[in-house]
C-alpha cells in the first residue's frame, strides 16, 4: 500500500468566509448595487402612507403644477392628482403583481419539471406545452389572454405566469435531466439511493442554481410586461395608479412636465437594472 | 510489432550544423485565479534536421505547453516570460512579429493535435481545409486544387478527388486525423509538430497512424516532435526522447538509453510504473507515491524531490542543472549514480511484492455473477443501437475478470446493465444463483450492498455539493446501514483504507487530485462490504505514475477482501496486469475469454491478436532486437 | 435542399391550420355573448337573435369555423362588431405601417447585432470592452417603452432634430419617411440587437477558442480571415435561431413602441379590439401573427440548413 496521500496545504486552507454561494455572490459590488435599488423602490413603496399625506386618486384644482412649487413635492398630473402619491402607490400595485405572479410561475413550472422527469409521458406532454406557450412573445400572450379574460390584475398575473412558467420549468428539466446522467447520480444510484433521495440529496441540490438565478431574472421581466401592459391600456387601468398608465397619461405633457414621466421611468428602471444586477451576481457565485 | 530496422539515428554525428530549431532557457506561465502558474520552467533542447523527438511527461509536465509555445500557439491565458526559440540559428520565434510568425506557422513548422474529431471546422469541406492551408501561403489557385487530391492521397485516403467534396463530418476518427497530417504537411513544412496524436484513437487505429508518421517523416526529410505520455509511442517512434517533469527537463537521450537505462529517479519510476505485456505475469507494478507540484507555487528545488525515494536536503533546495554524461545524453539529478542506488533500494521492494496468488481452484464451483445471452438496444426516435448482442461471461468467487475492448465495444454498457443502471432488453443475469434481470425491492436491496461499482470519471463521479466523508457515507444511509456515529467512524476506516487521511471526510471533492478522488471513489464502493466490485475504466483517466498506485490498491483490496472483481479497461497492459481471466469484446459481443496469461500470449481471435499487436510496447527496439 | 423544403413545407401548412383553429375555437369559447353587448342596453330576446343570426353566431362551430377559414384566405375576416367596417379595411393600412415598424427594426437590430457582436469579440483593450457591454447591458435589460421616453424628451424634446411621433409613409417620401421611423425603429430594435450581439460576440469567441480555428492558426491563416471565414459561419446558426425567435418579440414591442410614438399601427386597434373584446379583428389580428410565425420558422430552417451541412446532408 502506497504511504498517505498529503492534500495539498494551498488548496486546503482557502476556504471562503460566507459559506452559502448565493450570499457570497450578493456580496459582491454587483449584488450590493442590485440589492440597494431594489430595496430602496420596494421601502418606498411600502411606506407610501408616511411619506405623502395624498389619496392617489383625490384631484386637487391645481393641475399639472410642476415639482416643488406649492403643496405638491413632485408636482400634479392633469387633473391635479398628486403625482407622488401616485407612483408611490403604483410602485405598490405593481409589487403586488410581481409578488403574485412569479412564485407561481416558478412553483408551477418547477413542478411541471418535476413531472416530466418522473415520467416518460408526462415529459412529451409538458414539453409541447412549453412549447406553444414560449412560441407567444410575452405581449402578444398579453394581448390574448386579455382577449379572453378581459383586462384586470388577474389577468397580468395569469399572462407572467404563463410566460415565466415554462421559462422555470425548462431551466430545472433540463438542469434534471443533465445531472441525472452525471456518474456522481449513478453512483448513487449504485449505492442505493432511491428515487427520491436521489432526487434531493444530489440532483436538487446541483441542478437548482439556473432556477434561482431565473427568479430575479423574471421578477425584470413581469416588471416590464406589467408596465407595458399597463402602459398600452390592457393593465392596470385609471383611476388605480400604476407606474405603466401614469407613463402613458404623462406623454402628452413630456414637453412641458418632464417630471410627470420621469417618475415611473426611473422607478422601472431602477427595478429592471437592480433586478438583472442581483440576477448576475447570483449566477457568479453559483458558478464559483 | 512489426521489425523496425531503419530507424533513424540520434544525431550525435553531425555537431557542426545548425540545429533547425534551438530551445534555450523556455519559460511559459498561464493566469489563473490563484496567481500565475508556471507550465513551463526552463526547457532547453535542440532538433536536428529529419530527426524524431519525442517529448514525454504526464499531466502537468508541460509537454504540451512547450510544444505549442514554439511557435506562440498558447491560448490567450498563456505567455512566454523567458527564452529563445531559433528556427534556422537565425529567427527567434518568441520575439518575432506576428507576420513573421504566420509566414513560419504551417509553411516551415506544421502541426498536429490530439482530438481529429474537434481539429476540423464542421463547416469546412476538406478540399476547402487543404485550399485554406496552402492560399495562407501563397500557392495559386491551380496548384492548389491539383495538390489537394495529391495530398489526400499521400496520407491514404481512398478516392481522394471525391473525397475532397466530404466535410469532417463523413470521415471517421483516423480518417480525420489522416486529413490533419495532410494539412500540416501540405506545404511540406520542415519541422512537425505531432501534440498526442493517437491518444484519442484506438489502438488499432492509432498503430496506423504512427506508421503514416514515420513513413511520412522519412519520406519528406521532416523533422519530428511526438508530444506524448504513451511511454510504447516513444518507443516505437522516436530517436530520442526529452523527458519532462514539472515544467523542466530531467533527462534527455536516445530511446535506447532512456527506455533502457533510464537515469533519472523519474524516468526510471515512471518506467517501473508502466504496466507491460511482456513482463512476466504477477509482476506487481510501481507507482511513484504523492502527486506532481502545483506549479503555482513551484518548488524551489528539484521538482521531483517530494517523490523521490533519493532526495536529500539539496534537491528540496537547488534546482539540478542538466549534467551531459557520456555519450551525450544529459539528466538533472544530484544523485550521480542513481540508478544503481534505486536498484538497491529497489530489489527490496521487489522481494516485498507478492506474485499475484493463483487463483483457488474453482472449476466446480458456481459463479457468482452469471450472464448469459445478454442484450440491450438503445432506441430513440430515429435509430437503435445494440450496444450489447448475445453476452454471455462468469465471474467467480475471489476472482478479477477483466473485460478489454475499444471505444464503442458495449463494456461501459455490459457494467451499466450488470449493476441495473440500464435494464437489460433481452438474456439473464444471476447473482448467487438468483435471477436479478429485472430485480424485485428485496432482490435490488441485496444487490445494492453486494455489488458496487467504481467510475471511471474521478471528477464527474463525485457530487461537487457533498464533503468526502458524506460521498462515502451516502451508500451507508442510503441502504440504513448503521447509526450517524457508527457510519462516521466507518468512513474515517475506509479512507484510511484506500490511503488517504481521515480528516479529508471534511473536505470537498475539488480539493483532491485526480488519483485521490478515485480513492474516495473506491472508498465510497467498499462502504457497504461488497462482495462484487466492478470497476468501469478506473484508472484510464490517470496518469501513469498514479495509475499504478489505484491498480495496486484495486489489486491488494481485491485479494485482501476476497472480492470477486469485474475490470474494465481498453488498455490490454493494465487488465492483464489485474485479471485472472480476460474477456475481449468488439461491437456489443464477446469475442475471446481465457486466463489473461495464456489469452494474452496466445490470442485465438483475429481481433485479439490485433488488438495484442498494436499496443506498443515502452521496451526500445535496439533492445528487443538483442532479447 | 429540395428534399428537404418538401419534408419541411407540410408541417408548417399543418402547424397553421392547427393554430388558425385553436385561435377560431378558443375566442369562440370565452364567456360574454357579442351579440348581447352589440345589441345594447336592455334588448328584447328578438333583437339578440337576430344579431346573433347576421353575425353566423347560431350555426355549429365546425361550420362557422370552415366559412371563417374559407373567407380569411381569401382576404376576407368579416365586420368588426364594435369599430364597424370590415376587418380588412381596418387592418389594412395599418398592418403595412406596423410591417415598415418591424422590419425597419428587424434591419437595425441585425446590424447592430453584427457589428457590435464582432466588436466585443475583436476589441481588446479594457476600456472598449466595458463600454461595449455596458451598452449591451442597457440596451438589454431597460424596457422600449423607457427608452423610447428619453429618446423623444433628448431627440425631440430638447434637441429638436427628429419628430417626436408620428408617420409619414417612407414610400412617399423617403427622407422625411425615415426620419419618422427613425427612432420608433431604433427603439424597438435596442433589446433585440443586444441579444444578437450576444450570441454573435460568444459565437465568435467559441468558434475561436475551438480546436479546428488553433488548426487554422497552426496553418498560418491570418486573423482576419480566421475571423470572417472560419469562425463567423459557425457563430451564425445560433444567432439565426434567436433571430427567428425575436421577430415575434419586435412584433409584440411594436404595439407598445407605436403608444410612445403615436405610430398609427396594429397597436391602437389591437388595444380597443382586445379589451371590449372585438372577435373578428382578434382572430385576424392573430391570425397574422402565427402566419409570420410559421413563415419565419421556415426560413430560419432552410437558412439553418443552408448554413450547416450537417443538418443538410443528415
Amino acid at each position: 500500500m502506497t504511504t498517505l496521500t498529503a492534500v495539498p496545504a494551498s488548496a486546503a486552507v482557502r476556504r471562503p468566509r460566507i459559506r452559502n454561494r448565493y450570499l457570497r455572490g450578493l456580496a459582491t459590488p454587483r449584488g450590493v448595487i442590485g440589492l440597494a435599488l431594489v430595496g430602496l423602490v420596494l421601502a418606498v413603496g411600502l411606506a407610501a402612507p408616511l411619506l405623502t399625506s395624498y389619496d392617489p386618486d383625490f384631484q386637487t384644482a391645481d393641475a399639472l403644477v410642476s415639482p416643488g412649487t406649492g403643496d405638491h413635492l413632485w408636482g400634479t398630473d392633469e387633473i391635479g392628482r398628486d403625482l407622488l402619491s401616485r407612483l408611490l402607490y403604483g410602485i405598490r400595485s405593481d409589487v403586488l403583481v410581481v409578488l403574485a405572479a412569479v412564485p407561481i410561475a416558478a412553483l408551477v413550472g418547477c413542478g411541471l419539471a418535476l413531472l416530466a422527469t418522473a415520467h416518460r409521458a408526462a415529459d412529451v406532454a409538458v414539453q409541447r406545452l412549453f412549447d406553444l406557450l414560449l412560441s407567444f412573445p410575452g405581449l402578444i400572450l398579453g394581448l390574448t389572454v386579455t382577449a379572453i379574460m378581459g383586462v384586470g390584475r388577474g389577468t397580468i398575473i395569469v399572462v407572467i405566469a404563463l410566460v415565466e412558467t415554462p421559462a422555470f420549468g425548462r431551466l430545472l428539466r433540463g438542469a434534471i435531466l443533465v445531472h441525472r446522467d452525471r456518474e456522481y447520480a449513478v453512483a448513487a444510484r449504485v449505492g442505493g439511493a432511491g428515487p427520491l433521495r436521489l432526487l434531493t440529496r444530489h440532483v436538487l441540490p446541483n441542478a437548482a442554481d439556473p432556477v434561482v438565478v431565473h427568479v430575479a431574472l423574471a421578477m425584470s421581466v413581469a416588471v416590464i410586461l406589467e408596465g407595458a401592459m399597463s402602459f398600452i391600456g390592457i393593465g392596470i387601468r385609471p383611476p388605480e395608479a400604476s407606474l405603466g398608465s401614469t407613463l402613458a397619461a404623462s406623454r402628452p405633457y413630456l414637453e412641458d412636465h418632464p417630471a410627470y414621466a420621469l417618475g415611473p421611468l426611473a422607478v422601472i428602471t431602477a427595478l429592471v437594472v437592480g433586478l438583472n444586477l442581483i440576477a448576475e451576481a447570483l449566477n457568479r457565485g453559483a458558478r464559483r | 510489432m512489426t521489425v523496425s530496422v531503419e530507424k533513424p539515428v540520434a544525431p550525435a554525428a553531425a555537431p557542426t550544423t545548425t540545429p533547425l530549431l534551438s530551445v534555450r532557457g523556455l519559460h511559459v506561465a498561464f493566469d489563473s485565479e490563484r496567481g500565475p502558474v508556471h507550465a513551463v520552467r526552463g526547457v532547453d533542447f535542440d532538433l536536428a534536421r529529419g530527426e524524431t523527438l519525442a517529448i514525454v511527461g504526464e499531466s502537468g509536465s508541460g509537454k504540451s505547453t512547450t510544444a505549442l509555445a514554439l511557435n506562440r500557439m498558447l491560448p490567450a491565458a498563456g505567455r512566454i516570460t523567458a527564452g529563445s526559440v531559433l528556427l534556422d540559428g537565425a529567427l527567434d520565434l518568441v520575439t518575432a512579429s506576428e507576420a513573421e510568425l504566420r509566414e513560419v506557422r504551417g509553411a516551415r513548422i506544421g502541426m498536429v493535435f490530439q482530438d481529429p474529431m474537434t481539429s476540423l471546422n464542421p463547416l469546412l469541406t476538406v478540399g476547402r481545409h487543404l485550399d485554406e492551408a496552402m492560399r495562407a501561403h501563397g500557392v495559386d489557385r491551380r496548384r492548389r486544387t491539383a495538390r489537394a487530391a495529391e495530398l489526400l492521397d499521400l496520407v491514404g485516403i481512398a478516392e481522394p478527388a471525391k473525397r475532397l467534396h466530404d466535410h469532417p463530418h463523413q470521415f471517421s476518427g483516423g480518417m480525420r486525423q489522416r486529413v490533419m497530417i495532410a494539412l500540416a504537411l501540405a506545404n511540406e513544412p520542415d519541422v512537425l509538430l505531432a501534440d498526442e496524436p493517437t491518444t484519442a484513437l484506438d489502438p488499432t487505429v492509432q498503430d496506423q497512424i504512427l506508421t503514416l508518421v514515420e513513413d511520412l517523416g522519412r519520406t519528406l526529410g521532416t523533422a519530428t516532435v511526438l508530444i506524448t505520455h504513451n511511454m510504447g509511442v516513444v518507443a516505437r517512434s522516436a530517436a530520442r526522447v526529452l523527458v519532462l517533469y514539472g515544467g523542466r527537463v530531467v533527462e534527455q537521450a536516445s530511446t535506447a538509453e532512456a527506455l533502457g537505462t533510464p537515469e533519472h529517479p523519474y524516468t526510471i519510476g515512471l518506467l517501473r510504473a508502466v504496466p507491460r505485456l511482456d513482463a512476466p505475469y504477477g509482476t506487481r507494478l510501481e507507482g511513484i507515491p504523492g502527486t506532481p507540484p502545483d506549479l503555482a507555487a513551484p518548488p524551489v528545488g528539484c521538482a521531483f524531490a517530494d517523490r523521490c525515494p533519493l532526495a536529500g536536503d539539496r534537491c528540496r533546495t537547488e534546482q539540478p542543472p542538466l549534467r551531459t554524461l557520456p555519450g551525450g545524453r544529459t539528466v538533472a539529478c544530484w544523485v550521480e549514480d542513481a540508478p544503481a542506488v534505486l536498484t538497491a533500494a529497489g530489489s527490496r521492494s521487489a522481494a516485498a511484492a507478492k506474485p499475484k496468488a493463483p487463483l483457488a481452484e474453482v472449476a466446480d464451483a458456481a459463479p457468482v455473477l452469471a450472464v448469459s445471452s445478454l442484450g440491450k438496444v438503445f432506441r430513440s426516435r430515429r435509430n437503435r443501437v445494440v450496444a450489447l448482442d448475445d453476452v454471455s461471461l462468469e465471474l467467480f468467487r475471489g476472482e478479477t475478470l477483466g473485460v478489454v475492448g475499444e471505444s464503442g465495444s458495449g463494456k461501459s454498457t455490459l457494467v451499466r446493465t450488470l449493476v441495473g443502471v440500464h435494464s437489460a432488453t433481452s438474456g439473464r443475469i444471476l447473482f448467487e444463483g438468483r435471477d436479478i434481470t429485472r430485480p424485485g425491492r428485496a432482490d435490488q436491496r441485496a444487490l445494492r450492498r453486494s455489488v458496487q461499482m467504481v467510475f471511471q470519471d474521478p471528477y464527474a463521479s463525485l457530487n461537487p455539493r457533498l464533503t468526502v466523508g458524506a460521498i462515502v457515507a451516502d451508500p451507508l444511509v442510503s441502504q440504513g446501514i448503521g447509526t450517524p456515529a457508527e457510519r462516521r467512524r466507518r468512513v474515517g476506516e475506509l479512507l484510511e483504507r484506500v490511503g488517504l487521511d481521515a480528516s479529508a471526510a471534511d473536505r470537498l471533492p475539488r480539493d483532491f487530485s485526480g488519483g485521490q478522488r478515485q480513492r474516495i471513489g473506491i472508498a465510497r464502493a467498499l462502504a457497504p462490504e461488497p462482495s462484487v466490485l466492478i470497476c468501469d475504466e478506473p484508472v484510464s483517466a490517470l496518469d501513469v505514475s498514479v495509475q499504478a498506485q489505484v491498480v495496486n490498491l484495486l489489486a491488494d483490496l481485491q485479494a485482501e477482501l476476497g472480492l470477486s472483481m469485474v475490470f474494465i479497461a481498453h488498455d490490454l497492459a493494465v487488465v492483464r496486469q489485474v485479471s485472472h481471466r480476460i474477456a475481449v469484446m468488439r461491437a456489443g459481443r464477446v469475442v475471446e475469454t481465457g486466463p489473461a496469461e495464456e489469452l494474452c500470449a496466445h490470442p485465438r481471435h483475429p481481433y485479439t491478436q490485433a488488438l495484442l499487436a498494436a499496443v506498443p510496447s515502452p521496451t526500445p527496439v535496439s533492445a528487443r532486437a538483442a532479447a | 435542399m429540395t428534399g428537404y423544403l418538401l419534408r419541411r413545407l407540410p408541417s408548417a401548412f399543418g402547424v397553421l391550420l392547427l393554430a388558425s383553429f385553436a385561435i377560431f375555437l378558443v375566442l369562440r369559447a370565452v364567456p360574454g355573448d357579442p351579440a348581447e353587448t352589440l345589441a345594447g342596453s336592455d334588448p328584447s330576446p328578438a333583437a339578440v337573435d337576430a344579431i346573433r343570426h347576421d353575425l353566423g353566431l347560431d350555426r355549429p362551430l365546425l361550420a362557422q369555423y370552415a366559412s371563417w377559414l374559407g373567407h380569411a384566405v381569401r382576404g376576407d375576416f368579416g365586420r368588426s362588431y364594435l369599430i364597424g367596417g370590415s376587418v380588412s379595411d381596418l387592418l389594412g393600412q395599418r398592418i403595412g405601417n406596423t410591417v415598415e415598424l418591424t422590419l425597419g427594426a428587424l434591419v437595425f437590430s441585425v446590424t447592430l447585432g453584427l457589428v457590435l457582436g464582432v466588436l466585443g469579440a475583436t476589441v481588446k483593450n479594457r476600456f472598449g470592452q466595458t463600454l461595449l457591454s455596458a451598452f449591451n447591458s442597457v440596451s438589454l435589460v431597460v424596457p422600449g417603452y423607457v427608452t423610447g421616453f428619453v429618446f423623444v424628451f433628448l431627440f425631440a424634446v430638447t434637441w429638436q432634430v427628429l419628430p417626436a411621433g408620428g408617420h409619414e409613409s417612407i414610400l412617399a417620401d423617403p427622407q422625411i419617411g425615415f426620419q419618422y421611423v427613425l427612432m420608433p425603429a431604433l427603439v424597438l430594435a435596442l433589446p433585440v440587437s443586444a441579444i444578437l450581439s450576444r450570441y454573435v460576440k460568444d459565437g465568435i469567441e467559441q468558434a475561436l477558442s475551438e480546436d479546428y480555428a488553433r488548426t487554422a492558426k497552426s496553418l498560418g491563416v491570418p486573423p482576419r480571415r480566421l475571423l470572417w471565414r472560419h469562425a463567423l459561419p459557425n457563430a451564425l446558426p445560433p444567432v439565426l435561431t434567436a433571430l427567428g425567435m425575436q421577430i415575434g418579440v419586435l412584433l409584440g414591442g411594436a404595439v407598445v413602441i407605436e403608444a410612445v410614438f403615436a405610430w398609427p399601427g396594429l397597436g391602437t386597434l389591437a388595444e380597443q379590439a382586445v379589451t371590449r373584446r372585438d372577435y373578428p379583428v382578434v382572430q385576424a389580428l392573430l391570425l397574422f401573427l402565427v402566419a409570420v410565425f410559421v413563415v419565419v420558422q421556415l426560413l430560419t430552417d432552410i437558412a439553418y440548413a443552408l448554413l450547416d451541412p450537417r443538418v443538410r446532408l443528415g
